[in-house]
């Protein structure tokens, strides 16, 4: 009958302290430099060079439909001494249908670079966040607080901030190994 | 005499050691499932998870064989999985991640014009989106392929084939490689996903 009372009087203690200690723990926070962790990440460089090279393609294209503009007008000026007053409208008309097919190129080409580059900064920072949340989870994170621009984090203990480690395992885990 | 009889024994040992233990089906696809092993990866970005098996030589030679009506000879059985050693098979399952629920061919879809282009780029547009890399070098898929599905399943699985281009067993020695998938269709940037030959050499052969 006594050992039964030592042990009920034991479970009692010992879940009481657990109930206190879980009431009591403190959660488990960290602070991340967010712009470094997308900016230092591979995968944000990578893309940033896919981009690159992509608007490198384009301006190509822009560049040669500006020089046939050129070329068209400057053989225009040499010949228009010797041209009829309906050769003349012709030619002029031709230029002005080049440029206006080049003002359209160029608003498409804005419009496209916008396009493609906000794709980019959501596909990478999507890929950032959903690598953060597995990351917190698998270390026991409670929170993971990010520092932006506008710098919400006042302080913190240097001890505190996880980029550098954070960043490296988001690289290992873009280059899939 | 007695020294003849020793490196034997030892010869046997070694070679015994050597080989590679034998398993069932059941008990393969359980060390394939096992991410530690290091032929099976993961990634989750946004709502779509991605998962990709790297398929050993011997699975692919035992999928081949197992309709095989007559015997299976050991030279059959090595000429087929000869074949399955030069190329690298994988196979890639997009679906929902863990908490969410929707059928992939559908997610994101508006109206029948895109999800005839979203059945479009799943049957034939992932041979454009996949790059297999080692050592600075490139192979595109020889075959990408959708499973047919004959049921309600939320993702999508598709088998990846990458063939040598030059030489017959560039594939094989490579140490380690990356399949690359550039995420056109849902939007989720470029997934990599490494794998050591080393992991491959450790699968189990299966019992046939």
């Amino acid at each position: 009958m006594k050992k039964t009372h030592y042990f009920l009087i034991g479970a009692v203690i010992i879940s009481t302290s657990i109930a206190v200690y879980s009431f009591f723990a403190t959660p488990k926070i960290a602070v991340v430099d967010f712009k470094r962790l997308v900016n230092d990440y591979q995968g944000m460089k990578d893309a940033t060079l896919e981009y690159e090279k992509k608007m490198t393609g384009w301006n190509t294209t822009s560049d040669s439909l500006t020089d046939a503009i050129k070329n068209e007008l400057s053989d225009y000026y040499a010949d228009s001494a010797f041209l009829s007053k309906q050769e003349r409208v012709n030619r002029e008309t031709k230029i002005i249908s080049m440029r206006n097919k080049f003002m359209e190129f160029s608003k498409g080409l804005e419009e496209n670079a916008m396009a493609e580059d906000q794709k980019m900064t959501i596909e990478v920072v999507n890929q950032v966040l959903s690598f953060v949340e597995k990351y917190g989870n698998d270390k026991g994170y409670d929170v993971i607080l990010g520092k932006n621009e506008g710098d919400e984090v006042l302080y913190r203990k240097a001890s505190m901030d996880i980029t550098n480690e954070l960043l490296q395992a988001l690289n290992r885990n873009y280059e899939g190994f | 005499m007695k020294d003849f009889k020793r490196y034997t024994i030892i010869l046997l040992f070694f070679s015994l050691a050597c080989s590679k233990s034998e398993v069932s089906l059941q008990d393969y696809y359980e060390w394939q499932e096992d991410e530690s092993n290091g032929v099976h990866k993961t990634k989750t970005v946004g709502e779509i998870a991605f998962d990709m098996k790297l398929l050993s030589p011997d699975y692919l030679t035992y999928l081949e064989l197992k309709g095989e009506k007559g015997a299976v000879t050991p030279q059959l059985k090595d000429s087929i999985m000869k074949f399955y050693e030069n190329n690298l098979t994988f196979v890639l399952t997009i679906g929902p991640a863990e908490e969410s629920h929707f059928d992939i061919t559908s997610v994101g879809v508006k109206n029948y014009e895109e999800y005839a282009e979203r059945m479009k780029q799943l049957n034939f547009g992932l041979t454009e989106l996949l790059e297999l890399r080692a050592g600075g070098k490139k192979w595109k898929p020889v075959i990408v392929e959708m499973e047919n599905i004959y049921g309600l399943e939320f993702h999508r699985k598709f088998n990846i084939v990458f063939s040598p281009e030059e030489k017959a067993d560039e594939l094989v020695k490579l140490d380690k490689f990356t399949v690359m998938f550039d995420d056109e269709i849902f939007g989720t940037g470029t997934s990599s996903f490494g794998f050591l030959k080393s992991s491959l050499d450790k699968t189990p052969a299966i019992k046939f």
